[in-house]
């Protein structure tokens, strides 16, 4: 039995797939079977969530919440239908670009990097960016495999192409990666005695245009 | 006396005359003594010196200095090819400077002290790599210096080869080397000086210049609710416990004394593909876990091999259930 507040985390669930660029068309016809109004008050509470659960990323992801989502949501369907993907995710980027320079701007944020030349962490962002030297797990170039470790049952997963990872912007997921590589950096500078000299590797500082 | 006779008694006086009386024959360094003493001299020299780093076909240069005055510690690094980014440290106090204030603005820079180093442990550098001296005396930015090869005895790690000035066992030279040989990481001094005679001033921002101090987030440990089922030999966990990051995040930090490996665990909504990202000696892996209903997203980031990473993921799990 589906309950209210199965049906509010699914809504959540598919608003954070949504901004994930992983929405699939079943996240998007959920979305759209609530009201605008629902759907923007959901989003703010989104945004909010996801601002605080990035704040340390220093990216401020807040947008104006009277953007008509359920519009754009509705014109990304249409554009589903005629274009009858082969896959199941649908790409949020094409919806993104609709939108106004400053929307944009604060939800997928434009990086440079100083010292990006020696910096291992930078190198991994700026592969990133440009997705030319991106490599996956070889074993999974054609449909990456999806491993989620489960002991009481299995999960329905949306399987994305290589392809299209490659094509996707940078987004929230990278500037967390680039959090991650700046800690461990970080902390292996204190773990071997080198000096200031393995902060060479860190550098990879975002920056908001 | 027969010649043999005077061979030995050539060899007595020759003993004798060598014995700690007179001239004793120079003995090179063991690993352990030459990486104890490296990794002391970062603190207790005064240099300045001009080093490269490269990996894959980048390359950038910058400039370090370090100097003890009157029980302080200064240190600053500067990067000459970019954007003129200084990061001073006196003592734990870290200043970055730059150019501008809009660049300030918009730069997240690292906000932890330099020096926080552990300690060096040689016994547990031994259960991953074999610590091999040359007998020979290389020459790095114009000094003589010991080459010291960290030959891996599995392959969980990388190769390092280590040049250390002959007089003062300061680091010249670090080259990361996958198991062909292949060169992945360089790091390079091609100017240094142990007499620098910095002064003061030297560790001043420029008046036309915007710092900003930055503040180091106090690292709050938690009980770590996750586990390892097996680790190569020499890796061990660094803190007793995680840490917790402002974002809800986990973090854990592995090493076998040369290579690092954290492990960042988050909560998430969604399933992430399986990944791996590999860049210079850098390897970035992440996969999703599901323990009841709830999913963790698990981040690994290392200079080891990618099949270290890959088999870490398969026995990570939880201690029990979360």
């Amino acid at each position: 039995m589906t309950t209210s507040d199965d049906s509010q985390q699914a809504v959540l669930e598919s608003l954070s797939a949504m901004f994930d660029d992983e929405a699939n068309q079943q996240d998007l016809h959920d979305l759209m079977a609530q009201s605008s109004t629902d759907l923007n008050e959901k989003m703010t509470a989104f945004h909010l969530i996801q601002h605080t659960l990035r704040k340390e990323s220093d990216v401020d992801v807040n947008i104006d919440a009277s953007f008509n989502l359920a519009a754009r949501v509705s014109a990304q369907i249409e554009r589903e239908e005629r274009q009858k993907p082969s896959t199941q995710v649908v790409s949020l980027a094409p919806l993104l670009t609709s939108l106004t320079p400053d929307v944009v701007s604060e939800i997928m944020p434009q990086k440079r990097y100083f010292w990006s030349g020696f910096a291992v962490a930078a190198s991994v962002a700026f592969v990133i960016i440009v997705g030319g030297n991106l490599m996956l797990n070889p074993a999974s170039k054609t449909a990456p495999a999806v491993a989620v470790q489960d002991t009481t049952h299995s999960l329905a997963i949306p399987v994305t192409s290589l392809a299209e990872l490659k094509k996707q912007p940078m987004d929230v997921d990278s500037l967390r990666l680039q959090n991650y590589l700046r800690q461990h950096a970080e902390q292996a500078t204190m773990t071997v005695g080198r000096g200031m000299i393995p902060m060479a590797r860190i550098a990879s500082y975002p920056i908001k245009e | 006396m027969t010649l043999s006779g005077l061979l030995r008694a050539g060899l007595v006086v020759l003993s004798v005359l060598l014995s700690p009386f007179g001239y004793s024959v120079p003995t090179t360094p063991t690993a352990a003594q030459l990486l104890e003493e490296m990794s002391q001299s970062f603190s207790k020299l005064d240099y300045d010196g001009i080093f490269i780093h490269s990996e894959n076909t980048r390359m950038n240069s910058m400039r370090v200095q370090h100097q003890q005055k009157k029980g302080k510690e200064y240190e600053s690094l500067v990067d000459l090819d970019g954007n003129k980014i200084q990061v001073i440290r006196i003592d734990d106090t870290v200043i970055c400077v730059y150019p501008n204030e809009s660049i300030a603005d918009k730069q997240v820079m690292s906000s932890t002290p330099f020096k926080r180093f552990i300690g060096l442990d040689s016994e547990r550098l031994t259960l991953g790599y074999d610590l091999v001296v040359s007998d020979k005396i290389g020459r790095i930015a114009g000094r003589d210096a010991y080459h010291l090869r960290l030959v891996p005895k599995d392959q969980y790690r990388y190769a390092h080869e280590v040049w250390l000035d002959k007089h003062n066992r300061f680091l010249l030279k670090h080259d990361m080397l996958d198991q062909n040989g292949g060169l992945l990481d360089r790091i390079q001094f091609t100017s240094v000086t142990f007499d620098p005679n910095l002064k003061a001033e030297d560790f001043i921002p420029n008046k036309s210049s915007y710092s900003k101090q930055m503040v180091e987030p106090k690292p709050r440990q938690i009980k770590s609710l996750w586990k390892f089922d097996w680790l190569p030999e020499g890796f061990s966990l660094v803190w007793p416990e995680a840490r917790s990051l402002n974002h809800g995040t986990s973090m854990l930090l592995l090493s076998d004394g040369m290579a690092t490996i954290s492990v960042f665990v988050e909560p998430v909504m969604k399933v992430k593909p399986t990944s791996y990202l590999l860049i210079g000696a850098t390897v970035a892996g992440e996969k999703t876990l599901k323990v009841g209903k709830q999913l963790y997203l698990v981040t690994m980031v290392g200079e080891v091999p990618k099949v270290t990473i890959e088999k870490l993921m398969s026995v990570f799990m939880p201690k029990a259930r979360l």
